[in-house]
């Protein structure tokens, strides 16, 4: 009697390249996952200069790592809350484009936070394990 | 139409898409004043989207589409693409309505995609959002299509 497995070679084939092909396709949706929260952050980030939206900007950090930075100062006041304050009306402003109002003089009362990071992340997180669900299925049909 | 080249794949592919849309999904029936809602700008960003005014509403996103490319014969390069399409609008039955004329405007017309070269167009997800700014209150909607195109390959050594 002879028993004979075949297949093993390509077997082996498939093994070999689905940690290759795992680590893109994880790689390849941590991005994908990221831009959505940039995007969702800079729809929910406030507008007055349109500063703290242009300020936020996803980059790849380490081996599939990404990071969201937001580079605007007050970024980090509307996202964790600050206590109502009077502003110079000259500073809504939208940088290298004039005022943002006709008359810039005076002062305005400023007094509610909107946090713009957290909720993006919120709305995207739920969606995450599904995505990269899907991302391991198509790498895994990649290694076949 | 606008002919697929591997050397215009991006643009080609966007504005065949584009015209597409643009063609068929201009306006949508509601149940609430005013009756009905037309699309008022098709841009190609969301940073187009300006929060300006409700009159600005609703606004069509037709992305640029990704082209992820990998070897598929000696000759043949394979690209698995992705393209979103997104509806901003004030009212969430108009959103939902919009989603489901660009969903229906693809489908229709893959086979007219099929002769420019794009094959296997498929809904690969849909997704929802809301955000409020000042007081507009934008509902989002969106797809995203895959989709497989062939180009020969150059070859070199």
């Amino acid at each position: 009697m002879t028993i004979r497995v075949e297949g093993l070679n390509k077997f082996s084939g498939f093994i070999r390249n689905l940690p290759k092909n795992l680590d893109k396709g994880i790689g390849k949706e941590s991005e994908s996952f990221m831009g959505d929260v940039q995007k969702s952050a800079k729809l929910r980030a406030p507008r007055d200069t349109k500063g703290l939206k242009d300020s936020i900007h996803v980059e790849l950090t380490g081996k599939n790592e990404w990071t969201l930075f937001v580079d605007s100062p007050h970024g980090v006041f509307q996202e964790e809350g600050f206590r109502p304050h009077p502003i110079p009306i000259e500073w809504l402003t939208i940088p290298g484009k004039g005022p943002h109002i006709s008359n810039p003089k005076g002062w305005i009362t400023v007094s509610k936070s909107t946090p713009f990071v957290r909720p993006a992340l919120e709305h995207n997180l739920s969606k995450l394990a599904q995505r990269m669900g899907n991302a391991t299925q198509r790498a895994v049909k990649g290694g076949k | 139409m606008v002919e697929i080249t591997k050397s215009t794949l991006v643009s080609s592919i966007w504005s065949n898409f584009y015209d597409r849309i643009k063609d068929q999904v201009t306006s949508v029936d509601i149940s609430i004043s005013p009756g009905s809602q037309t699309i008022q700008t098709y841009a190609s960003s969301y940073s187009q989207v300006t929060f300006t005014s409700k009159s600005n509403f609703p606004i069509l996103v037709i992305n640029s589409p990704k082209v992820p490319q990998e070897q598929f014969t000696l000759g043949k390069t394979k690209v698995n693409g992705t393209i979103d399409i997104e509806v901003y609008a004030t009212n969430s039955q108009a959103a939902d309505k919009f989603l489901d004329a660009i969903n229906n405007a693809i489908e229709t017309y893959k086979g007219d995609f099929a002769d420019l070269g794009l094959h296997q167009i498929e809904l690969d997800d849909s997704n929802s959002d809301f955000v409020e700014q000042g007081d507009i209150k934008t509902h989002i909607r969106g797809s995203r299509f895959r989709f497989v195109y062939y180009f020969s390959r150059t070859t070199a050594y």
